[in-house]
This record gives structure tokens, C-alpha cells and sequence, in this order.
């Protein structure tokens, strides 16, 4: 062997080494070429040995094997006395002082590792590698090897003075100190690192990379952590705190454990940490802190329900008993609020909707803003409101048999009040007010926008009523009257609340509202073009034409009715007319619903013009020709019956507009009766409206109406979903059939359970379908 | 882009004959042995003096030379993940550039390998690698030791008892 390749022999090699190692140990400076110098002598070590060596035979391996060791257990010899070392000067020291003396330690040892681990880099690279390839064991790339030794010579032997240290740290911190977060974190990273392996896979690594923090440290942390929440939970407890304080200082106390778990621990340690706090704090103490959601309602403290909903949410089965009790809570609030106003909300649809709302804005809101509108709570205001909205003090107070109407009933009321305009006609001395209220209704509307109504009707108290069918029933006579009666504030309110309706209920729930409202539509067309037709024709009044399609609108009273002869040129022009655009359909006039306006000089010469139903307007107009009349010869002229006519000129007597000679009886004026108009009519206003003194006292008949039609509507609609639901089917048992019916039927109302039972007796009766023969609970369809 | 404004830091290092070449660092990064070295001592900080070249006290001139032509055309490669660690090794797929590159005299590649090895610089001892494969696949024994100037130390018995041993191979 020559002087150029030396260094085979292992003591000449490690002479040169361990100064070097010394310099790294010290973490002294070291040049460049003083590091290469180390890396090569490590190389020209390893690369020689096999070089110069190479026998091709077995005994060259394991000779190859023996001194790649050799020098590997010189390093571990070497690490480990410098750690064993290291370790006798943590003898006296305790606490922070151990502390800081292993972290500052640990930060040094590990920059050394790392270049001592560069210089051998060789021997990791071939010799080290091979051996952890053929699955030796207890052999390490060298900066693993320096982890090791540290935990073997370092960590397990003060590993019972350090966690202990560090525990007592974090309860010190817990109890107002301030630490050295650095002392905690840097353990925390040191404990991390020594579960480094590298000679198992990285799967297998990453699963056990953890153990030792976890078994070392974060186990006895969890615990000290229990203990200490347990205890200043009970010490909570024995002062007397109040409940709002408590949820304040839980908060706070998760948001600390939190900020540490960020700034000191490993983010592993998160999840079952705060399952310990929820479980100590929370879960242990539901119960405590459940009992106060009542107190915190009733008290409106927004604030610590929003707390209070963050805190059982955190835990399993938190959120439960709040929701019942809010359920109940609302309930008990909508209820108490309607009992306070159930006798004048009875008949005051404004004052029952917005007390409604109002509850249900309240609890909307705190929903809404507390508890992030979770939807366990959404569900519990629904069923409250579904409760209150339905059956309250004020529905109540109906008759027995029209309490389920009641709420329907007012909310449609509501609803043709703000779709109707204002239908006083003012006089001066009113004006103001009105203007007044005109202009508040304006703002009201123009502040909350149409949609915005809109949506607080549909959403809040629309879509709780459980007989939607009957609001419909109510909304259509009353939508018919606003139309007829051109009544309506707003076309484009009404089309909207339609559209509105039509969502929430589907396209067949409406299709009579909107063909109603189409027909409105074109009759205006149809009256503008007929008025540009005939705007030379001085016969014609002034005159405007519904033509309501049947079938889309309720049944209407006929009744006979002579025109006088202006009018019946105009109509009689308007049909002709009509013809020409729509041949073939026939053209009933329906008087009972017509209007018109009278101007008159009658009355000492001032001049007033009367709001009238087509046959008062007959009945004035007879009075063009003669101021007497008989109230028999009025009904032969008009040709009325006897009951209306008896009626209409009551009304007209009632207004002093004529006077008879008999009492009225009721309301109505004997046929034998002598009518003359009366001279003496004075009305400080020019505008009079006669036409609305007829149509009193009709809710209450309307209300009996709607029952009688609504049974009968109900049953057929029940039969068609049956048979509708059969012919899918085939073939179902009692109970399926009934669960089947409910469910399409809910969007419109509540079907009563009797009532689906008769209605199957009676599509049996009818042949539509029959009980099996086998198996008696079910019915078969009949094609 | 102002990562490139930045001015490319060099690095000098020294062959073993004591000529000094100058390297970008992103160029020497190729070679683990001195990227380490970097690290280590703290080398790529701002503020350090970096005087001394580092002497690469195994690899002649040429050599280095060599080398650092390899690493300057490699260092915007994309690093081989741990994936193509497993693949299957094969030697048909070097690329040509490499192909010209290695076309050099049997010492000349010999010292490469070396040199990969000893500066760790895997591309290289790969490629050098697989080229040396390349010239002893398909050959038959006495070839091979005429390609690499190989003296027959078997006696004859020797080397049919060899034979023998190893038929299965041979087909």
C-alpha cells in the first residue's frame, strides 16, 4: 500500500476526526476547508476500505460490515458521552431553571447533529444505508443516531423532572402568570422530533411519529388539565356564580386553551384538549347552565343566549333541551301577546297580524343573530308559530266551528286592506288627516318596499297557517270585491302577492286569481278601444265594461233589471262591439255588481254627484220624470222583485237622498210606501258615496259561506288525491294510504283523518276501489 | 420579477491541483455533498464572508471542469421525487445531450464516477452509471475484458466451474 492511500487504519482516522467533532461540539466556527477535510477523510476511509481491500470473496463483506461499525460506534460512543455528560449538569436543577437549561441545550445539540451528521455523510449514504436496508437493527443515519442518544441519555432519565416543570408552567399560567411560552414550545417541538425514525416507512413514521409526546407529555396534560377545570368548577360552584358569569368565564377559558394549543403545543393536541374543557365545563355542567335559557328569554339577553348557544353546541346533545324551551318560550310568548289583545284583534286584522309579527320579528331575529340560524332552531320557531298563529285567544273567541277560519280569516282581511285604497272620499275639512295617513301608509309601504311586505306576509304568518285553503277561499271573494270594485291600491302589488303565492303553494293554487286578474286586464282594453269607438256617439254615457269569465269567479246573484233607455243604448253598443271582437260568446250583465256615478242639481241647486249600485241609479233616475212615486210603482218600472226593491230605495231613504211616508222596516222601506225625493237634502260634501250603505253586515254571512264551500271542496279534493295516489300505486294499506294523503295535501291544509276515512268509504261505494281480499287494512285500486 | 434581480451568488471551489473555478449557487446546489457544506456552516447567510474557495481536494481540474459543464446544463431540471427511486431502473434512456457529454475516454468516465460520488451529485453518477451498463450489456466475458483492459486472473478449471454455475443465465 502506498503513501497516497493511507487512512484504512481506523485509529489514524478517528485522530483526525475528533478535533473536529470537538470544533462541532462546540459550535465553534469551522472553515470550509477544515469541513471537507472531515467529509474526505470520512470518504477516503470508506471508499479505501473496499478499494484497496477487495477480495472478491465472503470474508471482504463481513470485514467491510466490521469496520464500517467500527467507525459508526466511534461516533456513538463519542455522542453519547457528550449527552451522558450533559445530563450530570441537570442533576441540581429543577423547574424553569431545567427548563431552560434543556430547551437552550436542545437547540445547540441539534445544530451539531446536523453538521456532524453532513461530515458523515458517506457512511450514511453507504455504509448505514445498507445496514438499514438488510433490516439491522438499532443503526440510524447520524443525525438520527444523535436523536437517540438524546432521548436515551437526555429525555428518559429526566423526563420525570420535565413534564412535572412544565405542567406546573402551564398552571401557572392558568392561574394569571405570566410564563415563558418558549420554555413549553420548545420541549413540546423537542418531543416531536425525538419520535423522528427514519428506517421505517413514512406511513408507518407518520403514525408513530407522535408517541412520544403523546404518551410523555400529552396524556399527563389532559389530565392535569381535567383536574384543574374540575376543581375550578366546583370552587365556581361553592361561591355562589352566577350563571351569565359562568358562560363568560368558559368562554374565555376555551379561547385561552385554544390560543395555547397554537402557540405552544402540538395542533394534534387540539381535538382532545377541548373535548376535556367541553366535557369538564360543558357536558358535566348542561344541566346548570340549561336551566337559565328560560331566565336569559324572559330577560331578552341576547348576548348570553348567543353565548350560551355557542357553548352546548360544542358538545353533544347541547342543543336539544334549548330548542324545546324555546319552542315552548315562543309559543307561551305568541300566546300571552294575542291574549292581551284578543278583543279588539277579533275584528281588527291590522292589530292581529302585526302582533304576530312582532312576536315572531323578535324571535326571527334572535335566531337570526344568536344563534347563527341553526336549523334545529329555525324548526322550533316554525312550530311555535305554526302553534300560536293557528289557535290563539283570538280564534278562540269565533264559534266553535269556525275557530280553525279564524287566522285565515284576519290575514286576508289584512291583506285586502293594504291592497285596497283608501276608500273615504275626503272633503276639505278631512283632507288634511287623510293626507296625513295616505302619506304614512305611503312611507310605510315605500320604507318596507312591496317585496318586503310581501315576504313578512308569506314567510312569517302564511306559511304557518295550517288551512291555507281557507285563507284562499277568503282571499279570492275579497280580491273579487277589490277588482269589481276597482279597489286596488296597486296592479303590481296584487300580481306580485299572486306570484308570491303561486311559489309557495304551487301553479294550480292560484290559477283562479290569476285568471281573474287577466280578465280585468283585457276588459280594460276592450272598454279603452270601445270608448275611442265611440267617442262621437253623444247617447253613449260615459261608460266602462268587466266581462268576467264564468267559472273563474264566484257565483253571482241575477237579478231582472229594466235599463233606462241611456244605458241601454250604451250597453247595447258595448255588445255589438264585443261581438265583433269575440263572436260566438254570450254576454250575461250582472246589474247587482254594476256602479255608476249621478250628477244632480236637485237639492237647491248645489251640485253633488252620488256614488250608486246600478239599481239605485234606475230608481233616482225615475225621478228625472216626477218627484212622487209609490215604492210598488218603482218595481214595476225598474223591474226589480219585491225584496230588492224594497232594499234599494231603503237604502236611498236611509241616506235622506228620498223619504217615505211609512217607517223603514230593518232596513228596507214597505212597498206601500210613498216615496218622494227629499228637497230638503243637504252633505257637506260634494262626493257621496250611497252605494256602500247596501253592502254592510256581510263578513259574518261571508265567514258561514266559506264553511259550507269549504267541506265540500275539501272532501273532493281528498277523493282526487286518493285515487290519484291509487292509480300510482295500485295497491296500499290503510295506514300508507292515509300518511300518503296528508303528505300531498299539507301545502293546502290539515285533512282531518275521519274525513279521509269516509271519503275512501265512499270511492268504494263508488267503485274506484276495494278492500283485498286477503288482507283486510288494503285497498286495491279498480281501473 | 425581483428574485431574479437579486444578483446570482457564486461560489468558488478549488480542485485538487489547486485551480479555482467559480460556480452559481443554484449550479453547485446539484451536488449534495457541498450544498450541505453550505448549510452547515452557515454559508448562504447575507451577510457571510465567503472567501476561501472550497477545496474539492479528490477531483482533478479536468474533472471538475467537467462536472460543473454537467451541473451548468442540469440545475433547472426538475428534482427526481422518491417515486422514480422505484421505478424500474433501466439504461436506454438517457438523454442525448448526456449521450454526446459522456462520450469520453474510459478514464475520463471512470474519474466522473468517482467524482459524482465523492460531491454526491446523483444525475451524474446515474447517468455515468448507466453508460459503464451500457458497454458491458450483450458482451460476452472476453469482451468485456478487452473493453475495460481486463486481465483473465482464472485458471480454466476456475472458469468452468463459473460457467457451469451460472448456465441459467446464459441462456
Amino acid at each position: 500500500m502506498d503513501a497516497d492511500m493511507p487512512e484504512v487504519d481506523l485509529e489514524l482516522v478517528w485522530a483526525k476526526l475528533c478535533p473536529g467533532l470537538d470544533i462541532i461540539f462546540r459550535r465553534e466556527n469551522m472553515s470550509a476547508k477544515y469541513y471537507m477535510g472531515l467529509y474526505s477523510t470520512v470518504y477516503n476511509y470508506c471508499t479505501n476500505l473496499t478499494a484497496a481491500h477487495v477480495p472478491a470473496t465472503a470474508e471482504s463483506q463481513l470485514q467491510n460490515n466490521f469496520i464500517g461499525s467500527d467507525l459508526y460506534s466511534h461516533v456513538e460512543n463519542y455522542v453519547s458521552a457528550y449527552t451522558t455528560a450533559l445530563c450530570k449538569r441537570c442533576d441540581d436543577l429543577d423547574g424553569e431553571a431545567l427548563l431552560d437549561f434543556y430547551t437552550k441545550e436542545w437547540d445547540s445539540y441539534r445544530f451539531s447533529a446536523k453538521v456532524l451528521d453532513g461530515v458523515f455523510s458517506y457512511l450514511n449514504r453507504h455504509w448505514i444505508r445498507r445496514e438499514i436496508d438488510e433490516g439491522r437493527k438499532e443503526r440510524y443515519m447520524v443525525y438520527m443516531l444523535s436523536m437517540v442518544l438524546w432521548k436515551r441519555d437526555m429525555f428518559d432519565t429526566l423526563e420525570h423532572k420535565i413534564i412535572p416543570a412544565m405542567l406546573e408552567l402551564i398552571r401557572l399560567e392558568r392561574t394569571g402568570h405570566t410564563i415563558n411560552k418558549r420554555f413549553i414550545s420548545a420541549v413540546v417541538e423537542n418531543l416531536v422530533e425525538l419520535g423522528m425514525d427514519d428506517t421505517v416507512s413514512a406511513k408507518e413514521e407518520e403514525a408513530k411519529r407522535l408517541d412520544i409526546y403523546k404518551n410523555s407529555f400529552e396524556k399527563k396534560f389532559i389530565e392535569a388539565t381535567r383536574d384543574f377545570y374540575t376543581n375550578e368548577v366546583s370552587v365556581f360552584h361553592m361561591e355562589n356564580g352566577s350563571c351569565t358569569d359562568y358562560l363568560i368565564k368558559v368562554e374565555t377559558r376555551i379561547q385561552q386553551e385554544d390560543n395555547r394549543v397554537t402557540l405552544c403545543l402540538h395542533s394534534s393536541t387540539g381535538p382532545p384538549l377541548s373535548g376535556c374543557c367541553n366535557d369538564v365545563m360543558i357536558t358535566k355542567q348542561l344541566e346548570f347552565i340549561q336551566a337559565h335559557f328560560g331566565r336569559l328569554l324572559m330577560d331578552k339577553m341576547d348576548d348570553h343566549l348567543a353565548r350560551m348557544y355557542r357553548m352546548c353546541l360544542r358538545v353533544e346533545n347541547g342543543l336539544p333541551a334549548l330548542r324545546k324551551a324555546l319552542k315552548e318560550h315562543v309559543q307561551k310568548e305568541g300566546l300571552e301577546a294575542l291574549e292581551r289583545v284578543a278583543a279588539e284583534a277579533f275584528n281588527d286584522p291590522k292589530l292581529y297580524m302585526s302582533t304576530l309579527l312582532e312576536v315572531h320579528e323578535r324571535y326571527q331575529g334572535l335566531v337570526d343573530r344568536s344563534f347563527s340560524k341553526e336549523p334545529g332552531f329555525m324548526k322550533s320557531l316554525d312550530s311555535a308559530a305554526i302553534e300560536f298563529v293557528n289557535k290563539n285567544a283570538v280564534t278562540l273567541r269565533a264559534p266553535p266551528q269556525l275557530q280553525p277560519l279564524k287566522s285565515s280569516e284576519l290575514l286576508s282581511r289584512y291583506c285586502d286592506q293594504l291592497f285596497r285604497k283608501s276608500a273615504k272620499m275626503p272633503d276639505e275639512n278631512e283632507m288634511d288627516d287623510i293626507q296625513k295617513k295616505v302619506v304614512s301608509w305611503v312611507g310605510i309601504w315605500a320604507c318596507l318596499g312591496w317585496g318586503a311586505l310581501l315576504r313578512m306576509l308569506e314567510v312569517t304568518i302564511f306559511k304557518y297557517l295550517e288551512d291555507k285553503d281557507v285563507f284562499l277561499k277568503f282571499y279570492t271573494k275579497m280580491f273579487c270585491k277589490r277588482l269589481i270594485g276597482e279597489l286596488s291600491a296597486s296592479d303590481e302589488a296584487e300580481s306580485t302577492f299572486i306570484q308570491k303565492l303561486t311559489d309557495t303553494c304551487g301553479y294550480e293554487f292560484t290559477t283562479r286569481l290569476t285568471k281573474m286578474f287577466q280578465d280585468i286586464q283585457v276588459s280594460r282594453d276592450l272598454t279603452s278601444a270601445f270608448k275611442e269607438k265611440s267617442a262621437d256617439d253623444k247617447k253613449c254615457a260615459e261608460f266602462q265594461a268587466m266581462v268576467l269569465s264564468s267559472g273563474s269567479w264566484p257565483n253571482f246573484p241575477t237579478s231582472g233589471l229594466k235599463l233606462p233607455q241611456q244605458l241601454v243604448v250604451t250597453i247595447e253598443n258595448f255588445a255589438a262591439h264585443y261581438q265583433t271582437k269575440y263572436t260566438g260568446r254570450r254576454l250575461n250583465w250582472l246589474y247587482s255588481q254594476c256602479r255608476g256615478e249621478v250628477t244632480t242639481t236637485a237639492f237647491k241647486g248645489k251640485k253633488y254627484v252620488f256614488g250608486v249600485t246600478t239599481p239605485q241609479m234606475c230608481t233616482l233616475l225615475l225621478f228625472n220624470e216626477q218627484t212622487t212615486f209609490t215604492a210598488e210603482n218603482i218595481m214595476e218600472a225598474t223591474g226589480m222583485d219585491g225584496k230588492s226593491t224594497k232594499a234599494v230605495v231603503g237604502s236611498l231613504v236611509k241616506n235622506q237622498v228620498l223619504k217615505s211616508d211609512k217607517a223603514l222596516e230593518g232596513d228596507e222601506v214597505p212597498l206601500n210606501a210613498t216615496i218622494t225625493l227629499n228637497d230638503g237634502y243637504t252633505n257637506k260634501k260634494v262626493r257621496v258615496d250611497l252605494s256602500k250603505m247596501t253592502m254592510k253586515a256581510e263578513p259574518v254571512k261571508e265567514t258561514d259561506n266559506v264553511q259550507k264551500g269549504l267541506d265540500e271542496d275539501r272532501k273532493n279534493m281528498i277523493a282526487a288525491s286518493i285515487v290519484r295516489i291509487m292509480k300510482a300505486r295500485k295497491s296500499l294499506t290503510h295506514t300508507n294510504l292515509v300518511t300518503e294523503v296528508i303528505s300531498q295535501l299539507s301545502g293546502r291544509f290539515k285533512p282531518k283523518i275521519e274525513m279521509i276515512k269516509r271519503t275512501v268509504g265512499s270511492l268504494i261505494e263508488k267503485d274506484y276501489l276495494k278492500r283485498s281480499e286477503q288482507q283486510r287494512d288494503l285497498y286495491e285500486y279498480v281501473a | 420579477m425581483a428574485a431574479e434581480a437579486k444578483p446570482e451568488r457564486n461560489i468558488k471551489i478549488s480542485s485538487s491541483d489547486n485551480e479555482t473555478f467559480t460556480v452559481p449557487r443554484n449550479v453547485i446546489r446539484l451536488s449534495t455533498t457541498i450544498n450541505t457544506l453550505l448549510q452547515d456552516l452557515g454559508l448562504d447567510e447575507e451577510d457571510a464572508v465567503n472567501t476561501d474557495p472550497i477545496p474539492v481536494q479528490n477531483v482533478t481540474a479536468p474533472i471538475l471542469k467537467k462536472v460543473i459543464a454537467w451541473c451548468t446544463y442540469h440545475y433547472q431540471d426538475a428534482t427526481p421525487t422518491d417515486d422514480a427511486d422505484n421505478r424500474e431502473k433501466r439504461t436506454d434512456d438517457i438523454a442525448s445531450w448526456d449521450v454526446e457529454f459522456l462520450k469520453v475516454d474510459q478514464g475520463t468516465l471512470f474519474e466522473l464516477i468517482l467524482a459524482a460520488n465523492y460531491l454526491d451529485i446523483k444525475g451524474l453518477l446515474d447517468v455515468t452509471c448507466k453508460t459503464v451498463a451500457n458497454m458491458i450489456k450483450g458482451k460476452s466475458p472476453e469482451e468485456i475484458r478487452r473493453t475495460f483492459n481486463i486481465k483473465n486472473d482464472f485458471t480454466p478449471e476456475e472458469e468452468e466451474q463459473i460457467r457451469k454455475e451460472n448456465a441459467w443465465c446464459e441462456d
